[in-house]
């Protein structure tokens, strides 16, 4: 029985990636998909991966990439290499915990506040709408100043600023998907309310949700990279892109290029792998959108 | 004994523009193992008095009145209370069988969702057995069960939608416009199905339309609506024979017969009136062709005429 699903699985898993490889859109999630497997992978195994450890002098300081340090090391004598491995749990963590907190308090308010609506509907979206407003770094920051330095802290004050996100679309769909038909004849089936919503409803608002989830990562981390960046993020010397990136931006001036260019890189990399993931996904689940006129 | 009696029953709904009288003071009853027909236009209350009787209104309406349903008041039930009858003492089929169904859940879950509302102790093998049952009864193979609602057609849908409505043998099914949405053959189909449940089934039936044919391909009773009121209400022979009230005189002259050689399509002239602020007197009246004096400022009582009950002035004696 087990053996049974087990290759139904299996079978469904390759028919899915067949279908995805028939158009752009599917070759398009399946990039981004490999460049994320990539970093989630090197987050993984860094100690293995990484020649040095990442916040002990192993060379001398400034020395240009060559194959002992191939980013070259930087002005502490840090591996610049194994700065860039490392920092890849920073960045996937902060923005894993980021998301997963916003979309944890947006997606159940907006399905609640989108199904019952009324004046607790008007007041929760007028605070999400202020919150909105506010442009996201900027927001951030402030949170960040006042919460301090710190995994959780960092990951709160970029998780605020996505839950009107999260909040807005989820609200929306229920709006409309609680007037179909289906929805009415659960009712008249007798189905609970709270059958209704997370059995008739959510489901059907899930696509968008997992579109709006590695889109908002993507975000996440560029927010993250942005506050350390400012020096309000995580404390040096835990390797971190967005630090290495302004440490690295001092000695451009003096042609030291390697200390600056590669965490910019993999902020990059990364932050296309969410992008391309989320809109190849968001291809794949609504096949109008690229549909030429 | 009377299933289901509904007394004075008024059903308003409040907008932003104004408050609309969509049900007025109707009176009637359903017995067991009878079908009602309830025919009118569009807008004229028919679908509202249909989901007000499963108290699925939206919180706009305000219903007033009685619905005596096997000696309970429904509209004194607690909401628990009321959860507890939809879908086993009183079930409802749906316009539209094409978003009846949840997209992204088998067939069969829809069944699990309704035995598991009412029979939470029931085993699945029972599940399975009940809800083939029910499909077998509409006439649609049991081995769908586990597929998906976009594998099926338009008329296959409203079949499933039945087979679920009935699937723990209601006392009562409301089918509000079951058939509107399908081409005429499947909608020959569906009338032979719920015609074949109505024999096999101890069930009433009301069948809510705008389609005469169909009223008196099925129903016994038809009780015939216009703006909010029910005007005229007996055995469908007598009223399709004899149609008393103007309205339902002209509602069966505009059935479309090719046998006539005059083929020109009867209608009624003018529309329904505004709910909003409809007419004084008779709500009819300005569309009447027998239209008195006393039609525009008193509104008509309901009289009995032998079995059958007419609110017209011509017949109350004004």
């Amino acid at each position: 029985m087990v053996e049974n699903s087990n290759q139904m699985l299996s079978s469904r898993l390759s028919s899915f990636i067949r279908e995805m490889l028939g158009d752009s859109s599917g070759i398009m999630a399946l990039a981004g998909l490999t460049i994320l497997i990539i970093f989630i992978l090197m987050a993984l195994f860094a100690p293995i991966i990484a020649p040095y450890s990442p916040v002990q002098p192993s060379g001398n300081p400034l020395s240009p990439p060559s194959w002992h340090h191939i980013m070259g090391t930087d002005n502490m004598g840090y591996d610049v290499f194994s700065r860039f491995i490392y920092g890849s749990r920073m960045a996937l963590t902060i923005a894993s915990v980021a998301t997963l907190i916003a979309a944890g308090i947006g997606i159940p308010l907006g399905l609640v506040v989108g199904y019952f609506g009324g004046a607790v509907d008007r007041v929760i979206t007028m605070i999400m709408d202020s919150v909105y407003t506010f442009p996201g770094l900027i927001l951030a920051i402030a949170i960040a100043a006042v919460l301090g330095p710190g995994i959780i802290n960092i990951s709160l004050s970029i998780a605020v600023v996505y839950i009107p996100t999260y909040y807005r679309v989820i609200r929306s769909q229920v709006a409309s998907v609680k007037n179909e038909l289906y929805v009415e004849s659960a009712y008249s089936i007798g189905a609970k309310t709270s059958t209704i919503i997370f059995k008739y409803i959510l489901p059907n608002v899930l696509p968008s949700i997992i579109v709006v989830l590695s889109m908002n990562i993507a975000d996440a981390i560029m927010t993250e990279a942005g506050l350390s960046f400012l020096g309000l993020g995580i404390t040096p010397p835990t390797p971190d892109w967005g630090y290495d990136l302004a440490n690295g931006q001092q000695f451009l001036i003096s042609n030291d290029w390697w200390m600056a260019f590669f965490p910019g890189v993999a902020i990059i990399l990364i932050v296309l792998g969410f992008s391309m993931f989320a809109e190849g996904l968001n291809e794949y689940f609504n096949p109008n959108i690229g549909e030429k006129r | 004994m009377e299933l289901l009696n509904i007394r004075n029953l008024s059903i308003e709904y409040k907008t932003k523009s104004g408050t609309v009288k969509a049900v007025e003071d109707v009176t009637f009853e359903v017995g067991e193992h009878e079908s009602l027909g309830v025919v009118g236009e569009s807008g004229c209350g028919k679908s509202t008095l249909g989901v007000a009787i499963l108290r699925l209104l939206p919180p706009n309406a305000t219903t007033k009145g009685e619905i005596i349903f096997n000696g309970k008041n429904l509209l004194s039930l607690t909401n628990e209370e009321m959860r507890r009858m939809r879908g086993k003492e009183i079930a409802m089929i749906f316009q539209d069988p094409m978003t009846s169904l949840n997209p992204i859940m088998r067939v069969r879950d829809h069944f699990f969702e309704l035995f598991k509302v009412h029979e939470p102790s029931m085993k699945k093998e029972q599940m399975i057995k009940l809800a083939s049952e029910a499909l077998e009864s509409v006439g649609t193979d049991p081995k769908r069960l586990d597929n998906y609602p976009f594998e099926f057609s338009g008329g296959m849908r409203q079949r499933v939608m039945i087979a679920i409505a009935i699937a723990l043998k209601p006392k009562l099914l409301i089918a509000d416009e079951p058939t509107t949405a399908l081409d005429v053959v499947v909608q020959e189909q569906i009338m032979q199905v719920l015609k074949n449940l109505m024999k096999t089934k101890n069930m009433s039936l009301i069948l809510i339309t705008h389609d005469m044919g169909i009223v008196s391909e099925l129903a016994e009773k038809v009780a015939v609506m216009y703006a909010g009121n029910l005007v005229e209400h007996g055995e469908i022979k007598e009223i399709y024979n004899e149609p008393k009230h103007p309205y339902t005189k002209m509602l069966l002259e505009s059935i479309p017969n090719i046998k006539l050689d005059d083929m020109e399509l009867k209608y009624i002239p003018g529309s329904p009136p505004d709910l909003k602020n409809p007419p004084k007197g008779c709500k009819y009246y300005p569309r009447c062709p027998y239209a008195k004096e006393i039609c525009k400022t008193k509104e008509p009582k309901t009289v009995k005429l032998g079995d059958r009950k007419v609110k017209c002035h011509l017949y109350s004696g004004g």
